[in-house]
């Protein structure tokens, strides 16, 4: 019963803590969020009493512990409040921004791990090969390189200096199709490339490793052909641990995504995120950072889900 | 009859970084048709590399055949087949069964999957029949419940069970030669009886062929008929199975017999043989193999001995081939 229990007292536990510790946070970072919301006229002496209005309409003059009382409760009712600064409910605000990240990462992903895939595989089957060998500095560099650095260098040549695709902005998928892609190649082609570079490596050591298992050499010796060898066999033994790598990964894709969709102009979540930051906007803050966290976390158990299914041994 | 195999001055070399190995020098021997031959040997002494060499196992990319070097298996000139052709050799013509069950099958697909792509590899068969097939091999190697066996995972099944699924997937495609490398060393007492038991009952009943190497005297004893003694990458003496127990004509020979423990003799002290074999990395040694070894060594022996024919099937590659006072009764000094 516990343990069957567990991975969801996990699952709310870990919600727990990423909601206290962003609360906390946020209200230890400098900055007043009444005053940055009056903009530059919030010192003078005649609006002292908006800042005051501001403060009570917000709940911003109660006591810390009451105000995180009240954020709990709301949460739990699934009420996220309103942001602060535009005063549209939050809600709102993150699903229409979720579904331009959820595209980019995505389509990053699909991207990313049939060439990482192919490359680390037939890098291991030529072991320090020429072949291997470019391969996997290659995939080092993609991984060491900065996603804002060559967002930048994409911009530069491929919307500025001539005019091939859009610099900046977002054309929703089920409205103009081309305008998506036009506006989605370079955000995930940046993204993509970071991908490629962790996935080719570990796909590179999982596969290097199974080729030197007794099993593989007994099927040589039995007369299965090398291809199958490499793409049906040895290929689930080193495939299905990456299911958990590409769910590990999604954190730091999401993280990658704030500055892709800063770069490129995306209205998406990790812009939205960026801008509630800067804002100071609570309220906002705080639900972009519970949604993502529960992202994650699902994404995880769903990656921990099918690796069991895949893998019989680490069913049991 | 010609043989099934013949291998005649086979030299392996391993080119590494350093220098090349001589793992096998000169070694030829030869497998009638449903014959059980041992390979006896210590570890390094070139066993594996020589039976490995027979299917052409280890990478081509690293691996030299001295010049004059032949194998014919199957009235197959193996050393010229091309790779592609080779995996129509393997698993079909000569198998392998390995020493180590637990990590010889793969843990991410079901036995009878495993099973199903050896057959089909060598042969045209529909699913239907392929588990027929692949039904009645278990069945031959002693497993019950085959039906439901080919749905199990590796991991479900115990050492022995393993090992006899592997030799049933060695004898799938009901090769000619099953070459066996250590196949009862990682088994438990009962596994390890049970293993020979059947690899015997195969070997009559399809009149297939095997080479079993060991280090095991016990397993030599009663599995071969004819049984070749390797050192230092050589094979330093052949002879049938009651020959090389009762008379061996090898300084080596004997002291390896010497070194078994005898039950009967309890009280007595373990006698190994004194010395390590030399490496075989650099320049090829012209000297008998045993030579640092050998409590009968002299000047001659710094160069090789050739095979000295004693019997019909006897032969030994020592200067002094029959003319040493060895036999089993005197411990080696």
């Amino acid at each position: 019963m516990l343990r069957t229990a567990a991975p969801y007292l996990r699952f709310f536990l870990i919600l727990w803590i990423v909601v206290t510790v962003v609360f906390i946070s946020l209200r230890l970072a400098p900055g007043d969020p009444a005053v940055l919301l009056l903009g530059p006229t919030a010192g003078r002496q005649d609006v002292a009493e908006n800042l005051a209005d501001i403060r009570e309409r917000y709940g911003l003059d109660r006591p810390m512990i009451v105000q995180y009382g009240i954020y709990l409760t709301d949460i739990v009712t699934g009420d996220l409040g309103n942001s602060n600064r535009s005063d549209r409910p939050v809600i709102g605000l993150i699903a229409t921004a979720a579904p331009v990240t959820i595209n980019l990462i995505l389509l990053s992903i699909l991207v990313a791990i049939p060439i990482a895939v192919f490359l680390g595989m037939t890098a291991a089957r030529y072991r320090n090969s020429p072949y291997d060998i470019t391969v996997r500095g290659v995939a080092t560099l993609a991984m060491a390189i900065p996603s804002f650095w060559i967002g930048l260098l994409f911009l530069n040549f491929f919307a500025i200096s001539t005019i091939w695709l859009p610099a900046s902005g977002y054309a929703p998928l089920s409205e103009d199709p081309l305008g998506f892609l036009r506006h989605m190649l370079l955000p995930v082609t940046t993204l993509a490339i970071y991908l490629v570079g962790t996935l080719t490596r570990f796909v590179y050591t999982e596969t290097a490793d199974t080729l030197e298992q007794d099993y593989i050499t007994v099927s040589r010796a039995m007369g299965i052909r090398p291809r199958s060898l490499l793409f049906r066999f040895a290929a689930r033994n080193s495939l299905t641990p990456m299911i958990i790598v590409v769910g590990v990964e999604i954190g730091t894709l999401i993280g990658g995504a704030v500055i892709v969709e800063e770069v490129f102009g995306l209205p998406g979540l990790g812009r939205l995120l960026l801008n509630a930051v800067l804002g100071r906007d609570y309220p906002l803050v705080q639900g972009c950072v519970l949604a993502i966290t529960v992202a994650v976390i699902l994404l995880n158990l769903l990656a921990e889900f099918i690796y069991r299914r895949l893998n019989p041994q680490a069913a049991e | 009859m010609s043989s099934l195999l013949h291998v005649e001055n086979l030299g392996v070399t391993f080119e590494t970084a350093e220098a090349p190995v001589h793992a096998v020098v000169e070694a030829s021997m030869t497998i009638e048709p449903g014959q059980r031959v041992g390979l006896i040997g210590e570890s390094g002494s070139g066993k594996s590399v020589l039976a490995r060499a027979f299917m052409q196992l280890d990478s081509r990319r690293v691996t030299r055949f001295a010049s004059g070097s032949r194998i014919d298996l199957d009235g197959r000139d193996v050393l010229s087949l091309p790779e592609s052709d080779l995996h129509h050799l393997r698993g079909d013509v000569v198998s392998m069964v390995f020493q180590n069950p637990m990590h010889s099958l793969n843990p991410s697909f079901k036995i009878g999957t495993q099973l199903r792509s050896v057959l089909q590899a060598h042969r045209k068969i529909s699913r239907r029949d392929a588990t027929g097939r692949i039904v009645d091999a278990l069945k031959a190697v002693d497993l019950p419940g085959a039906e439901q066996l080919v749905h199990r995972y590796p991991h479900e099944l115990s050492g022995g069970q393993r090992q006899r699924v592997l030799i049933a997937m060695a004898i799938l495609c009901e090769p000619k030669l099953i070459i066996a490398d250590e196949p009862t060393s990682a088994l438990d007492v009962t596994a390890q009886d049970t293993v020979l038991e059947i690899m015997i009952r195969l070997s009559d009943e399809q009149n297939i062929a095997v080479l079993m190497i060991t280090h095991d005297m016990g397993v030599a004893a009663r599995f071969c008929e004819v049984v070749n003694v390797m050192y230092g990458g050589r094979i330093v003496e052949t002879a049938d199975v009651r020959t090389l127990f009762s008379r061996p004509a090898h300084p080596y020979t004997a002291a390896l017999l010497a070194a078994t423990p005898d039950p009967a003799r309890a009280e007595q002290e373990f006698r190994a043989i004194p010395g390590t074999q030399q490496s075989r990395l650099g320049v090829s040694s012209l000297a008998c193999a045993f030579v640092e070894r050998c409590p009968f060594a002299q000047d001659v022996c710094r160069n090789a001995p050739d095979m000295v024919p004693l019997g019909e099937t006897h032969k030994a590659a020592c200067h002094f081939a029959g003319e040493l006072p060895l036999d089993r009764a005197t411990p080696s000094p």
